[in-house]
């Protein structure tokens, strides 16, 4: 089951468009791969209005999320100003992040908790992949 | 957003930050409002997260916020933490920031014994 979705550059839709892909989610990854799965997702969608609202604040955010028996795959555009390339290389363990920090932790929680992540910044815009796999049964 | 009630004979402040979810959505609203309650003097404060169900890195980084807004003047411990609060918490080390307690009642009771 494939789903493409759209979301405004906006905080306050966060939320709701979270709520709505966890739900999606929610058949194939058990409760607590289910609670990485919103964490992560939380962080990349808030780091992709945040990339996006200053110079395209009229361009929704592209979600497609993929639902199969075996993991849950989620693609996030933004068409927001190029990110860096090295991005997403050699991330920090969350807690590796300076405990008096009040940002910087978003990354590295999609990096721990995402089973894959593949980022591609473009000149028209990021695209960040995420998959989360299901539990192996015990 | 949030409420406040007094305990502990009145020097600790309990905070419920009466929402569901505390994220980017909200997280600065929160931390400018527990900034004014620093601001007034209140420098014990037990924030209870016990209706909270989720919290992302904006909270996380708020409650630093506030923390360092306190400074050495008082303490801030948190309370009610489950699920998937508990489990930010556990992996971003905030476990060990904040010192962190069942529920409000254990949380002011620690608080006024250090008092």
């Amino acid at each position: 089951m494939t789903r493409v979705l759209h979301m405004p550059t906006e905080l306050d839709q966060l939320d709701g468009m979270v709520a709505q892909l966890t739900e999606l989610a929610s058949p194939t990854l058990s409760e607590d791969k289910l609670t990485s799965f919103e964490i992560a997702v939380m962080e990349a969608l808030t780091n992709a209005v945040q990339h996006a609202i200053s110079p395209a604040p009229d361009k929704p955010v592209a979600i497609t999320i993929d639902v199969q028996p075996d993991r849950v795959r989620v693609v996030i555009f933004d068409a927001g100003a190029r990110a860096p390339d090295d991005l997403y290389d050699n991330v920090p363990q969350p807690h590796e992040i300076d405990e008096m920090s009040e940002s910087g932790r978003g990354i590295p929680l999609i990096s721990m908790l995402a089973d894959d992540v593949l980022f591609q910044p473009g000149e028209g815009g990021n695209r960040l992949q995420m998959v989360f796999n299901k539990d192996p049964s015990p | 957003m949030i409420k406040v009630k007094q305990g502990g004979d009145g020097q600790i402040c309990v905070v419920d930050p009466a929402t569901d979810r505390l994220t980017a959505a909200n997280a600065t609203t929160f931390k400018d409002e527990m900034w004014q309650l620093i601001d007034k003097g209140e420098y014990r404060l037990v924030v209870d997260l016990t209706g909270v169900s989720f919290v992302d890195s904006s909270a996380i980084g708020a409650l630093v916020g506030v923390l360092k807004r306190l400074g050495n003047r008082g303490e801030i411990v948190v309370c009610g933490l489950s699920g998937s609060v508990e489990k930010m918490f556990r992996i971003t080390r905030m476990d060990k920031v904040f010192p962190t307690y069942r529920d409000s009642a254990a949380a002011a009771a620690a608080l006024s014994e250090r008092l």
